[in-house]
């Protein structure tokens, strides 16, 4: 790899004990580099979501060693920002509350500047006009999109997205998807994680998708996804090479799926 | 609509309140039931005495010490009790027997302990309120959701930052709610509290026209407190209205 990986996994492994012992990941490597678009994609249960939780550090990792930027850590890392599958959105804040939230907390920059960098990003993903609406007076799609938005105001060097577009309809899953990947462009240096089950999605967004075994969770294979940037995302599912690799992909996916679940 | 549906209310309170005047005496003695007109002047006479504004006033003084005093209390145990997950848990089954205690069944002791005048409203009235918004606060500091939590962490929220920013902001229906609540509580613990034993107040001329046949009168005191405990809600759904309108309403479905 060219760049330094900005994370690395070596060997990690996570247990959960409860009424019988679940494994949900075992011995999984992973390195990520800076910049980099990375999905993750695999059988449901496999420890996604987990995997997730551990690189930000609600969780550790049973066994194994977590790097960030070459240095060991635990605990929670506030460089790295989490989207999640459900909205989540403080529902006593307003739009542009929220989107303040991870700013006022941190304590950067002035209300003004605050509200003013808020603003901007609001504008940019059309909700321009919904600033004080609520949670409950927004349609499914506008609150992911201020899900996004409240974790890019604060610039983290990495961002992991559980499923952020799960639950919304075609038309405006794409929307998002085209949305991401252009703010994406205005922020080079940052690192996405993107967990999704539509491998359309995960081959359309990233530069390698990670496809997972099922339970316990390792990797089982990287699939380079050998496609210019900018890339059409309205389109790119009608390229030749696009439809090579998506085959490659789902292949190696339903052997996942068949194995049995232990 | 809206309009209709009041015009309809007012038509049937003033139906009832018309058959209550020429029905009483034919189907029920007036000395049992009173009639409207009959209350009326007894209001009006209490009222023109000076009686009427210094009963309201010192079962409101009672109610209001005991209500600030108890919420207070209530909120700081809450908060407290809900932060302290094993202190919690042992106190847990102690709290749920004291709750389940009929409160009016204390009046009399707490007559006993702290005399006829203000201090027993103001205890009665007090440990009323405090079990409520004790109840309410601590069920909502609980309730709070662990992935806005840790979304909140993620954003960046230290302790203090958690817990002023989601705890609280999460647990603030259940808290207004027991605010809420304890309000008209607090006025009947007041007035049950003057029904022992007491030497003015509303809960006092209730007994004292009770005592004498006066059933005007006690209808008159019924009236007022009726009158008191319709305003104070009225107000306290406005005010609940405003601090909570973050909140979707029920009848608002499309959302959830």
């Amino acid at each position: 790899m060219a760049k330094a990986p900005i994370i690395q996994l070596s060997s990690v492994s996570r247990v959960f004990r409860g009424q019988r012992e679940v494994t949900a990941l075992a011995a999984l490597d992973l390195d990520i580099a800076e910049g980099e678009f990375v999905t993750v994609v695999g059988p449901s249960g496999c420890g996604k979501s987990t995997l997730l939780n551990l690189i930000v550090g609600l969780q550790s990792p049973t066994t194994g060693q977590k790097l960030y930027r070459g240095q060991p850590f635990s605990g929670l890392n506030l460089d790295i920002g989490y989207v999640t599958q459900s909205d989540n959105l403080f529902p006593w804040l307003t739009v542009i509350e929220n989107v303040c939230f991870g700013l006022s907390l941190r304590g950067i920059g002035s209300r003004a500047e605050q509200r003013d960098r808020a603003l901007e990003l609001i504008e940019r993903v059309g909700l321009k006009g919904f600033e004080n609406h609520y949670r409950h007076e927004l349609s499914g799609g506008m609150r992911q999109r201020v899900n996004i938005v409240r974790t890019l105001v604060y610039d983290p060097p990495v961002i992991l997205l559980d499923e952020p577009f799960g639950p919304l309809d075609a038309q405006t899953r794409l929307q998002l998807q085209d949305l991401l990947l252009t703010l994406w462009h205005e922020r080079p240096k940052t690192t996405l994680i993107f967990i999704t089950h539509d491998l359309t999605e995960a081959i359309a967004l990233g530069d390698r998708v990670i496809i997972m075994s099922a339970r316990p969770g390792r990797v089982e294979e990287i699939v380079p996804v050998d496609l210019p940037r900018p890339r059409d995302i309205y389109t790119i599912h009608t390229d030749e090479q696009f439809r090579r690799i998506y085959d490659r992909v789902w292949l190696r996916l339903a052997e996942q799926m068949k194995a049995p679940v232990s | 609509m809206k309009s209709r549906i009041t015009l309809y209310r007012i038509a049937l309170l003033l139906a009832a309140l018309l058959f209550w005047e020429f029905g009483s005496g034919y189907i029920i003695d007036t000395f049992w039931l009173s009639k409207p007109s009959l209350i009326a002047t007894s209001l009006w006479g209490s009222l023109k005495k000076g009686e009427l504004l210094s009963d309201l006033y010192i079962t409101l003084e009672g109610a209001f010490y005991g209500y600030v005093l108890g919420s207070v209390g209530g909120l700081a145990f809450g908060l407290f009790l809900g932060q302290s997950e094993t202190l919690a848990r042992v106190l847990q089954p102690f709290i749920l027997a004291i709750y389940g205690i009929p409160r009016i069944a204390l009046a009399p002791i707490f007559v006993l302990w702290f005399g006829i005048a203000l201090l027993s409203k103001v205890m009665m009235a007090g440990m009323m309120s405090f079990l409520l918004v004790f109840f309410s606060t601590y069920e909502g500091i609980r309730s709070v959701d662990l992935e806005l939590q840790n979304v909140a962490r993620v954003l960046g929220a230290n302790r203090w930052q958690l817990f002023t920013r989601v705890t609280m902001p999460n647990a603030s229906p259940w808290i207004i709610a027991g605010l809420r609540i304890a309000i008209p509580q607090a006025l009947v613990a007041a007035v049950v509290a003057e029904f022992i034993a007491s030497t003015a107040g509303l809960g006092y001329r209730i007994m004292a026209t009770t005592n004498t046949m006066d059933t005007s009168g006690t209808m008159a005191g019924i009236v007022v407190l009726m009158v008191l405990v319709v305003g104070l809600n009225t107000i306290l759904d406005r005010v609940e209205h405003s601090l909570l309108k973050w909140r979707p309403k029920a009848t608002d479905n499309t959302n959830v």
